[in-house]
């Protein structure tokens, strides 16, 4: 570990982006980071690719969601590498990231209490700086008709399921090329967590790359191509979804192994 | 620290024999009364964490006392400082009470209001003089019992005998378990409570001293400038002095309200014009530039920049301690165990939420209770509910105890620490600035700890128990080191072991083993289970399966604020119901 | 009857100006969450800055005003940049103690440049009175009133109605979600620091029409902004707005019907009441932290 100097992290970053797998559109490699001197990621390396969703497992504390905010600036990473589309991330603040392409869904209620739909949805499109903004949103409300309904309510008069169903809308009015979502089912029914799933399914079908993180492992595994299970900070197992579901190891810690 | 202390003692105590220079001496006596303040200030705002800038209240009630009762009933002072200092101490208590429940900035807010009211009041009081002010009787001038002459060096001794008090008053809290209380107060208050330590209790303790000090200094601020007024004693500014000089020296420390009112005054005198009186007022230019560059650059005062140039002592890597050797085998069968904890229809609404949807739970003597389920399901919230930190919108919860069953609902946290039950919190709460010893320390029991009790150290069957819970967790290396300095892991340990430090007959943990490593996570499991052999009774909130199959001899699986399934963890693990809610279908 | 007309109209006029001077102090501690204590400090020094801009270059006070307003949002952008920014993730114990730092320097800067007199203009415009529901008022208060009502509309319009002023919303109610949609979040802090000390100029330059400057003017407003913020409760506009004219009434229909010399006292108590009753104020609600 120690032998690990600058020379040493600066090699493997050169090679993360020559060994980045074909096509991967985010690419992370050795990835350390943590929240003042602890260490919540220990070297995770990962890709993403356009057109497929990846989901992200593992018990809590075991840093899927540090791992989401390190790749959007959030968190300072302390070591590795994070490249989207062959441009490093690093040091790199939220602003900047979402307009590379990149947008990020928190765990946990991001909509603005106090303002109204309409409002969140005109500043989920912040960034933009067309006159198309207007005529996306009246598209998006028709995609997603109980918004339509509550466009004028302030967003704490939704239930838990709408304000998720919101998060997850305003993704696309800035039409990115990667999603982050972290736990996007959480507190949601059945019903409520099918059509997140439905609408995540329609951003894999128009070419986004969508990497998930979820506690909702079974669900979650059904609807991703490919899967990484996260250990103390450190990638456990990978693989496709639904090879990682029928993983016995996996099972028995992460899935309530049961035949 | 005792012999400089005394050193400066003596120091002070010949200066006036070899310097005769009446300017200095005069900045000297204001260094002293301002500086009893400032250190009187410190004991609430700088041990307790407690901004108040309302203290000029208590200088002013202080001056006012002795001044009425030598002007117009011929009292010595000599009496009437004590007089001056018990009225404010009461005032302090009353004024408190209701003004502890406030945090942050309201607290500071709430007491410059009150120095405003009092002002007001008393400029329009004509019984003590209204705007017009008090003169003390000149004509009693060189009198000793009426503690006025017309020289200073009797003044400069009687506050430097008054400073010398506040700084000792100063040291002994910093020294006693009452010190150690109150800085765990200041920096977690919830935490302090989960460990029983009654916070107001302590708060209130601090201002009544705190008060009575300033109080002194009014009085002999009186006696020495001859003249009150509301505008010079019950000056708002002064508070805010009073503060400034605490927390510009540093604050939570002995030295630094005395470093700051020398520094601010002496600076003050020989930029013009000592303090109160106006000159151009370059002094609190120059004052308001310091604060803002030292706040902006070392909050820890003047006295932080001192100890930046040492070097800091910082954790010693110390030895991996072996895992204890206890293991799940040695759990005989149990006889068949008393209730200890009910929960009855437990219900805890956030405006519509329904967080908690009428939960029943029971607890036996001896067990170790699992409570499982999704993010979101309501477990943190039943312990909050459960612990005293959250109200319960119904529902009951009894503590089955030797003396009788406990209702636990609408009672303060610390009360219900008291009852036996200790907690440790989801994100873990340790006192950055506390060592690691002084966390064991002030996990003592504190049911039935007296006042007197709290002003003495720690007894040594508590150091003996703090002792063996360190090595207890292998922490014993790190026993000087701020828990700040720890890695996570083992705050987690420390969390557990200050939690075990009073013999709790009922545990609750939030989460143990998360966010720990593999080593940490089996040795915190032999550690519950050493424990529970010796006696204590837990309820666990886990997420890691493996740890809570390994631990747990009943589960409850929660799910939308409910009890959805209960029994025995292989029947939980069985159940569709549980695992669909957890996993997904 | 005629006395308590006369106090509340007169009530509701100051209690417009209250709140046009405290609104800067709920903006900082809606969007930042800092408590600024020398809030009353710069609304002095907008006051000094008007006093020089008219008495000294012979302007008229409505052409002062861009001037000591573009000085004011100067000032506090500065502020946030210079001081502020460094104590963000501070400790409460020390946000409050440099923010009296600042108050220290501000009042007495003032007092070492400008000496402890008194100060004032004459406007004309403000001169004689006007009877509103046939109560006089100085034509002075008045116009401070319409200034204020016009700045809290302007303001009111600028957050609902504009795309920043959104984000700054935004910004105040979850920095970390305003952050994540792109919205810079330091630029939105930076620019309510702007906006605080804007709006204070405003109510500093109309203020001096029918109060005059010295450097402790503060020490008389300090505490009637901070009730009229703790009382209204902060994160909207119409909270200031409401508390300050609440404050405005207590102190008016105290003053004329119980006791002059104890109005003040009797604000400060409602201020005391509202703390201990209702800490999140009249509107607001319990703010994060």
């Amino acid at each position: 570990m120690a032998a690990d100097g600058r020379g040493g992290d600066q090699a493997v970053s050169a090679r993360a982006a020559e060994a980045a797998p074909d096509g991967a559109l985010l690419v992370v490699r050795d990835l350390h980071a943590g929240y003042g001197g602890q260490e919540v990621l220990r070297g995770i390396t990962l890709c993403v690719r356009p057109g497929e969703v990846v989901c992200v497992i593992g018990p809590n504390g075991a840093g899927k969601s540090t791992l989401l905010k390190t790749i959007f600036g959030f968190l300072r990473a302390t070591r590795g590498a994070i490249t989207f589309d062959g441009v490093s991330l690093l040091g790199r603040r939220p602003p900047e990231i979402l307009r590379s392409g990149i947008t990020y869904v928190p765990q946990g209620i991001s909509t603005l209490p106090n303002l109204s739909v309409d409002d969140n949805l005109r500043l989920a499109a912040y960034v933009r700086r067309d006159r198309q903004v207007r005529d996306d949103i009246e598209r998006l409300l028709d995609a997603f008709p109980a918004l339509r309904a509550r466009r004028r309510l302030r967003a704490r008069t939704l239930s838990g399921g709408e304000r998720r169903i919101l998060e997850v809308a305003r993704v696309l009015l800035l039409d990115p090329r990667l999603v982050l979502l972290d736990e996007p089912t959480i507190g949601l029914s059945g019903a409520a967590v099918e059509f997140i799933y439905e609408k995540i399914g329609e951003f894999r079908r128009r070419g986004l790359a969508v990497l998930l993180v979820e506690q909702n492992a079974r669900t979650a595994l059904r609807h991703s191509q490919r899967a990484y299970v996260l250990e103390q900070g450190r990638v456990r197992f990978e693989g496709g979804g639904e090879e990682i579901l029928q993983h016995p190891e996996v099972r028995r810690a992460y899935l309530g192994g049961r035949a | 620290m005792t012999a400089a202390g005394a050193a400066v003692a003596v120091l002070l105590a010949l200066l006036p024999l070899a310097v005769h220079n009446a300017y200095f001496i005069n900045g000297m006596i204001l260094v002293f009364i301002y500086g009893t303040a400032a250190e009187a200030w410190n004991l609430l705002g700088g041990y307790a964490g407690q901004l108040s800038f309302g203290h000029a209240v208590f200088f002013g009630l202080g001056a006012y006392t002795s001044t009425m009762l030598l002007a117009r009933a011929g009292i010595s002072p000599w009496l009437g400082i004590w007089a001056a200092a018990g009225l404010a101490a009461a005032v302090s208590l009353v004024v408190g009470l209701p003004t502890f429940r406030l945090r942050r900035h309201y607290f500071a807010l709430a007491t410059l209001a009150l120095a405003e009211l009092v002002r007001v009041l008393f400029l329009n009081w004509n019984l003590v003089g209204a705007a017009v002010g008090l003169y003390l009787p000149v004509r009693l001038m060189n009198q000793s019992w009426a503690m006025i002459w017309n020289t200073k060096t009797p003044y400069y001794y009687i506050a430097l005998v008054l400073f010398g008090a506040a700084c000792g008053a100063g040291a002994w809290v910093g020294r006693v378990r009452l010190g150690l209380y109150l800085r765990a107060i200041d920096e977690d208050e919830d935490a302090a409570a989960a460990l029983g330590i009654p916070a107001l209790r302590y708060k209130l303790l601090m201002m009544g001293a705190s008060a009575a000090l300033t109080a002194l200094a009014g009085s002999v601020f009186a006696q020495y400038v001859l003249y009150i007024d509301p505008s010079t004693v019950l000056d708002p500014l002064r508070s805010v002095l009073f503060a400034i000089m605490a927390l510009f020296g540093g604050r939570g420390t002995v030295a630094g309200p005395a470093i700051g009112a020398g520094f601010l005054i002496l600076l003050s005198q020989y930029l013009g014009g000592a303090l109160g009186g106006f000159g151009r007022g370059y002094d609190y230019v120059v004052y308001g530039l310091l604060i803002m560059w030292i706040a902006a650059y070392e909050p820890r005062g003047l006295l932080g920049l001192v100890r930046r140039l040492r070097p800091r002592p910082t954790a010693a890597p110390g030895p991996e301690v072996r895992p204890a050797t206890h293991g799940a085998d040695t759990r005989g069968p149990r006889p068949a165990p008393a209730l200890l904890l009910e929960v009855a229809g437990l219900a805890k609404r956030f405006g519509g939420l329904r967080a908690l949807d009428g939960v029943d739970l029971e607890v036996r003597r001896g067990e170790i209770v699992g409570i499982l389920g999704p993010n979101g399901a309501g477990k943190s919230t039943l312990f909050d509910c459960i612990t005293g930190y959250l109200p319960a919108s119904g529902g009951r919860i009894v503590l089955h105890r030797a003396g009788g069953p406990r209702l636990l609902a609408g009672r303060p946290p610390h009360w219900i620490a008291q009852q036996g039950l200790a907690r440790t919190f989801q994100l873990i709460r340790v006192f950055p600035g506390l060592t690691v010893l002084e966390h064991l320390l002030i996990g003592q029991e504190h049911r039935g700890e007296s006042i007197a009790a709290a002003l003495r150290p720690s007894p040594p069957a508590v150091r003996d128990r703090a002792e063996g819970l360190l090595r207890f967790v292998g922490l014993e290396a790190h026993r000087n080191a701020p828990a700040a300095a720890l890695s996570y892991g083992q705050q987690k340990l420390l969390a557990f072991a200050m939690a075990l430090v009073r013999h709790p007959p009922l545990m609750l943990l939030d989460e143990p083993v998360a966010g720990v490593n593999l080593t940490v996570v089996e040795r915190l499991k032999d550690y519950i289970l050493a424990q529970n052999d010796a006696g204590t009774t837990f309820l666990v909130i886990e997420h890691n399966m493996d740890a809570l199959m390994a631990l747990a001899d009943r589960l409850y699986f929660m799910a939308n604020g409910r009890v959805v399934v209960e029994g025995p963890p292989e029947a939980i693990q069985q159940s569709d119901e549980a695992l669909n809610l957890y996993y997904g279908r | 009857m005629n006395l308590l007309l006369t106090a509340v109209v007169q009530g509701l006029i100051m209690g417009l100006v209250y709140a046009l001077v405290s609104l800067g102090l709920g903006l900082i501690w809606g969007v930042v969450d800092v408590v600024n204590f020398a809030h009353a400090e710069y609304m002095m020094w907008a006051m000094y800055a008007t006093y020089f801009a008219v008495a000294g270059f012979h302007l008229d006070l409505l052409a002062a005003l861009p001037i000591v307003v573009a000085l004011g949002f100067l000032a506090g952008v500065c502020t946030y940049a210079v001081l502020i920014r460094r104590i963000m993730s501070a400790p409460a114990v020390t946000q409050i103690f440099t923010t009296f730092g600042l108050l220290f320097f501000l009042r007495y800067s003032a007092f070492a440049a400008f000496g402890p007199d008194f100060r004032g203009i004459t406007w004309p415009p403000a001169g004689g009175s006007v009877l509103i529901l046939g109560v006089p008022i100085g034509a002075a208060q008045v116009d401070a009133a319409l200034a204020a009502l016009i700045t809290f509309g302007l303001l009111h319009a600028f957050l609902q109605w504009t795309k920043t002023g959104k984000a700054l919303q935004a910004t105040a109610q979850n920095p970390a979600a305003a952050l994540a949609l792109g919205i810079e979040v330091e630029r939105m802090y930076m620019l309510a620091w702007g906006l605080s000390i804007a709006t204070a100029a405003v109510g500093g330059a109309f203020l001096l029409t029918f109060y005059q400057v010295s450097p402790t003017v503060g020490d008389a407003f300090l505490l009637l902004m901070f009730a009229s913020v703790v009382l209204g409760g902060f994160g909207s506009v119409l909270g200031p707005l409401l508390g300050g004219v609440v404050i405005g009434l207590v102190e008016s229909v105290a003053g004329n019907l119980v006791s002059p010399t104890f109005k003040l006292a009797l604000v400060f108590g409602a201020l005391l009441l509202v703390l201990f009753l209702r800490p999140g104020g009249l509107l607001g609600q319990e703010r994060r932290g």
